[in-house]
């Protein structure tokens, strides 16, 4: 797997909490990316492979002391293989109170459809 | 088995066997031993499967020269749902995390993402004025900052009287 992430070693990578749900006309992703910047939010589809990245604006302040410590300012990534009844080109995508939320709508070609049966 | 000595805390256990004890009950001694030690080593969270399928948001203490901040990681959650108390020096944040409703009908292909009702104590280390704590809810963090007290508010010097 070729690792397009590179990160600046500063900051760790996580990978995020997802839940990945099929719905009607499509899928939904829903990705646990607590502090995450809406700016620093990029989604991109190349060759099928969705990915994710998400990091946090502020540095750690070096004056702090920890004193307990159950996560990190880290950079969130993570790749989902689509199916192919996808259309790249209509994914949504918004985030809000740390979460982010995907919308991945079926294409047209293969949403269910009736198909009329003719008498002869 | 060296590795037993480097565990911190040990259940009772019996390494002499009484005279003329029977040997079942020996063999028993033996069998609890045996389980003592393998389950001593493992995380007791490891054993409670319950656990795990609980929200139990994460918590990071840190302070500088002023302040005192506790921040949980709530993403998906309203700050209405987050309850904060203090009683003496310990914090309790506590709240409900919801599913997304859209969800109800859907076919699920991963479900890493936890919810429901949680409780985390946080027993500060250093004394804070509780009064004047500031708590900030923001892109699924939430920040608790405690100024800390000054020491000598706390020192109550005692007069002693002279009969």
């Amino acid at each position: 797997m070729n690792m397009k992430y590179k990160n600046d070693s500063r900051t760790k990578i996580c990978r995020p909490a997802t839940d990945v749900i099929s719905i009607e006309d499509g899928i939904k992703i829903f990705m646990d990316v607590p502090g995450a910047d809406e700016e620093k939010v990029d989604v991109s589809v190349e060759d099928n492979v969705l990915s994710v990245r998400a990091s946090y604006t502020e540095s750690l302040e070096e004056s702090f002391k920890v004193l307990h410590t159950e996560f990190d300012h880290c950079d969130y990534f993570r790749e989902f293989t689509l199916p192919r009844n996808i259309s790249s080109t209509k994914i949504s995508a918004k985030i809000k109170d740390g979460v982010l939320e995907l919308t991945l709508p079926f294409s047209d070609e293969v949403k269910p459809r009736k198909i009329q049966i003719t008498k002869e | 088995m060296a590795f037993r000595n480097l565990i911190p805390w040990q259940r009772e256990r019996d390494i002499v066997r009484k005279e003329g004890e029977p040997s079942l009950i020996s063999f028993q001694r033996e069998m609890n031993r045996l389980f003592d030690d393998f389950f001593s080593g493992l995380d007791s969270s490891f054993l409670t499967p319950a656990r795990a399928s609980l929200f139990t948001p994460n918590i990071n203490v840190k302070e500088d020269k002023d302040n005192l901040t506790v921040s949980a990681e709530l993403p998906g959650m309203d700050e209405k749902d987050i309850e904060i108390t203090m009683s003496e020096n310990t914090v309790k944040i506590s709240g409900e995390k919801k599913e997304e409703t859209e969800t109800d009908k859907g076919n699920y292909h991963y479900m890493e993402r936890k919810s429901g009702y949680f409780t985390r104590v946080i027993e500060l280390p250093v004394q804070v004025d509780s009064e004047r704590a500031q708590a900030v809810f923001k892109k699924g963090v939430l920040e608790i900052k405690f100024p800390k007290q000054d020491k000598t508010d706390n020192v109550k010097r005692i007069e002693i009287q002279k009969e």
